[in-house]
C-alpha cells in the first residue's frame, strides 16, 4: 500500500490547501497555485513517466502494509504503517484515516487506498476557514463565557487545533406523509360582567408528496453524531467534485459506518421535517395536537461526501472536553469547562447589586 | 462586596440612629381600663410600644375601655391622647389606638406627623388586618397586628424599605441564580438547521388538504368588578383641644 504526496511545481516541496486563498500553496518557495495549474502539471509528468498513475505515489518495495509489532491487540488491529516518500519515516495510522501528516517531516500525507473504490467520495467541501481563523474563533469562544476557568485559555492548547474532512453520507429521499390533527380557535369577548370563551374544533387532514436533497449524518463512529449534528448546515453551493489535493494538509478519515449504518438517523430526520412541513400548512390555529402520522420513504439516494471540521480535544481537570467548528461556515459546537469558584463569585456579585438596586429603589418609592 | 455591606450597614445605622432620648420613651403606653389584656400581655405590648416610640419618634398609645363618659370614640380617642401629654416634638406626633368595649368599636387616631402616615387609607389597611381578631375578642393579637403595622408605616423611606428585605433578598437571588444558569447555559450550541433547510425548493404536493369543522363550544363565566383604592387622603377634624388630629374606626 502507498502513500501520495503533492509536489510543489516549481521546487518540490510539499504543497498544502490554503482554506484562505482556496488554493495550494508551499512552504518553502511560497508559490501558489490553483487547482488548474495543479491538474496541468501532473498531467506534464504523467506523460514523462507513464507508469505512474499518480506522480509521487510511491510504490514502497515492501508493498504490502506491515502490522506493527506491537503487544497492544486493538493497536494491532487498527494500526496501520505506511513510509514517508520523503524522509522514509514510518507513519502509523488508524485504519480509518486517509489524510495525516508525516510524524517526523511533517509532510501532508494521503493514503490514496482509503479514498478509492467504494471509499472514493463524490463531492468535498473545501475548507474555507483557515487554521489561524479557527484559533481565533476559539480564542473568542472561550472570552464571551464568564463561568470559563481563568487558567483555561492556554496557547498551548490552541496548537492542537486539527482541521478534519469527516466523512458524511449525504441522502436525497423523496417521501409521502400523511398528518391527522385536532386543532382548535379560541375566541374570547366580554359583555358587560361576562366573559365568553369561544372554542371551535377542527379536525385536520394532510397528505402529500415532497423531496429532500442533502440530508447530512456523518460515517464516522469516532465523531460524536450529535456533536455533527448541530454543525449543520453546510452550504452545499460551495461543493466540488472530489478531489484528493484538497485533503492535502489536513486530516482526513474514510467512512466506518456505510450509508445503511447512517440510515436510521437520516430516517427520523426526514420524517420530522415532512411533518413538520405538512404541519406549518395549518395556520390560524390556536393548538393543535397530533392525532396521527406517517411517512413512507419512496425512494433514497445517498452520496459520500467529506466535510470541512476544525477539532480540538482539551483536557480539564480529568474531563475532556471537544471544541468542534464547521471549516465552511463557522459555527461553533462545543462545551466549556465551568468554574464553580467563578459561578459563586458571579452569583454573589449579582445578587448584591440586584439586592442594592432594589433596596434604594424601593426606599426611594417608600418616602 | 464586603464594602458594600459595611456602607449598607453604615446608612442604615445613620438612619435608624436613636435620637437624643425623651421622657416619653419611658411613659406607659397600654392604658388597659377595659381589663383586655393579662399583666404578662401589658407588659410586652408596653414594652413594643415604647420601642417603636422612641425609635420612630412616634408617640404610640394603646387605651381600652368599657365607658367612653358619653363622648364618641373619636373624640373619646382625640382627647386621651391631647389631654395626656403623649406625642414627639412641637406638632404632638404620635398614633393612639382605641378599643371601645361599650358599643364594640375600634379607633385609630393620628397627631401630628402621624396625620399624614396614618390617613384614611393606611387605617382602613391595617383596620382590615385587625378585624378578624377583634370579632373573636383576640385583643392581644390584634393589638400586636396594630404595632407591627405602626412600626411600619412609622418609618421613613428607607426603613421601610428595610422591612422588605426577606422579599427583596429572595427577588436577588432568584434573578442572580438565573442569569449564572443562563451563563452556564451559553456554553451550549443551538440547532441552527430548519424543516426548511434540506427541502427541495417548491418540491410539496399536497394531495390532501382540508380542515374539517367539528363543532363549537361557548363558555360564560360572570366577573366581579373591583373596587379602586383609595387616594391617601387624609379627612383631619379638631378635637376638643383645638389640635388637628385624623382618624378612623369601626364597629367590630
Amino acid at each position: 500500500m502507498s502513500v501520495m504526496v503533492y509536489k510543489c511545481p516549481q521546487c518540490g516541496a510539499s504543497l498544502a490547501f490554503d482554506a484562505d486563498k482556496q488554493k495550494w500553496e508551499c512552504k518553502f518557495c511560497l508559490g501558489t497555485f490553483d487547482k488548474q495549474t495543479l491538474e496541468e502539471y501532473l498531467a506534464s509528468l504523467k506523460e514523462r513517466n507513464p507508469d505512474l498513475e499518480k506522480p509521487e505515489e510511491v510504490k514502497a518495495e515492501s508493498a504490502e502494509e506491515h502490522v506493527q509489532e506491537q503487544l497492544d491487540e486493538d493497536f494491532n488491529r487498527s494500526a496501520r504503517a505506511y513510509k514517508c516518500p520523503d524522509c522514509g519515516a514510518e507513519i502509523v495510522t488508524d485504519a480509518t484515516t486517509a489524510a495525516t501528516f508525516c510524524v517526523f517531516c511533517h509532510n501532508p500525507t494521503i493514503i490514496p487506498a482509503r479514498l478509492s473504490g467504494e471509499y472514493r467520495p463524490s463531492k468535498v467541501i473545501p475548507f474555507k476557514i483557515s487554521k489561524e481563523a479557527a484559533q481565533k474563533a476559539f480564542l473568542d469562544w472561550c472570552r464571551r463565557k464568564p463561568l470559563v476557568p481563568p487558567d483555561f485559555k492556554s496557547k498551548p492548547q490552541l496548537e492542537k487545533i486539527t482541521g478534519m474532512y469527516v466523512p458524511f453520507w449525504l441522502y436525497d429521499c423523496s417521501v409521502s406523509a400523511t398528518l391527522r390533527a385536532n386543532a382548535q380557535k379560541i375566541r374570547r369577548w366580554r359583555s358587560g360582567n361576562h366573559e365568553h370563551i369561544e372554542t371551535k374544533y377542527y379536525e385536520l387532514r394532510r397528505e402529500g408528496d415532497m423531496r429532500f436533497s442533502g440530508i447530512p449524518a456523518d460515517g464516522s463512529s469516532k465523531m460524536e453524531d450529535q456533536t455533527m449534528d448541530l454543525l449543520e448546515p453546510y452550504d452545499y453551493g460551495q461543493m466540488v467534485n472530489f478531489d484528493m489535493s484538497y485533503l492535502s494538509g489536513y486530516l482526513a478519515e474514510k467512512y466506518d459506518v456505510d450509508k445503511e449504518g447512517v440510515w436510521p438517523r437520516i430516517k427520523d430526520k426526514v420524517a420530522n421535517d415532512a411533518i413538520a412541513q405538512l404541519m406549518s400548512t395549518a395556520k390560524g390555529y390556536d393548538t393543535v395536537q397530533i392525532t396521527h402520522q406517517e411517512v413512507r420513504i419512496k425512494s433514497r439516494e445517498a452520496h459520500y461526501t467529506l466535510m470541512p471540521v476544525w477539532m480540538l480535544m482539551y483536557k480539564h481537570g480529568d474531563k475532556k472536553y471537544l471544541f468542534a467548528m464547521n471549516g465552511q461556515t463557522g459555527k461553533v459546537v462545543g462545551k466549556l469547562p465551568i468554574s464553580i469558584k467563578r459561578a459563586i463569585a458571579w452569583f454573589c456579585g449579582i445578587a448584591a447589586a440586584v439586592f442594592a438596586v432594589l433596596f434604594v429603589a424601593s426606599g426611594v418609592y417608600f418616602l | 462586596m464586603r464594602k458594600l455591606f459595611a456602607v449598607t450597614l453604615l446608612v442604615l445605622s445613620i438612619l435608624l440612629g436613636a435620637l437624643p432620648a425623651s421622657s416619653l420613651d419611658t411613659a406607659q403606653k397600654i392604658y388597659d381600663d377595659a381589663d383586655l389584656f393579662t399583666e404578662e400581655e401589658e407588659r410586652e405590648l408596653g414594652e413594643w410600644a415604647r420601642k417603636i416610640a422612641s425609635k420612630k419618634k412616634m408617640d404610640v398609645v394603646v387605651v381600652t375601655t368599657d365607658d367612653t363618659l358619653g363622648k364618641s370614640s373619636m373624640a373619646y380617642a382625640d382627647d386621651f391622647f391631647d389631654y395626656n401629654g403623649f406625642g414627639y416634638g412641637p406638632d404632638y406626633d404620635g398614633v393612639l389606638l382605641l378599643i371601645n368595649m361599650e358599643i364594640r368599636e375600634v379607633w385609630i387616631s393620628g397627631s401630628g406627623r402621624g396625620e399624614s402616615v396614618f390617613n384614611d387609607e393606611t387605617i382602613d389597611k391595617i383596620l382590615d388586618k385587625m378585624e378578624p381578631s377583634l370579632r373573636a375578642d383576640q385583643f392581644y393579637s390584634a393589638t400586636r397586628i396594630f404595632l407591627k403595622n405602626v412600626e411600619y408605616y412609622a418609618s421613613h423611606g428607607f426603613q421601610k424599605a428595610a422591612y422588605h428585605t426577606p422579599g427583596l433578598a429572595f427577588v436577588s437571588i432568584i434573578v442572580a441564580a438565573l442569569t449564572v444558569i443562563g451563563m452556564a447555559a451559553q456554553n451550549k450550541a443551538v440547532k441552527t438547521t430548519t424543516p426548511d433547510t434540506y427541502l427541495v425548493g417548491d418540491s410539496v404536493r399536497l394531495r390532501e388538504n382540508r380542515d374539517i369543522y367539528i363543532r363549537t363550544d361557548v363558555t360564560t363565566r360572570s366577573i366581579s368588578s373591583s373596587s379602586g383604592g383609595g387616594s391617601g387622603r387624609s379627612s383631619t377634624h379638631r378635637s376638643s383641644s383645638g389640635r388637628s388630629h385624623s382618624g378612623g374606626g369601626r364597629r367590630f
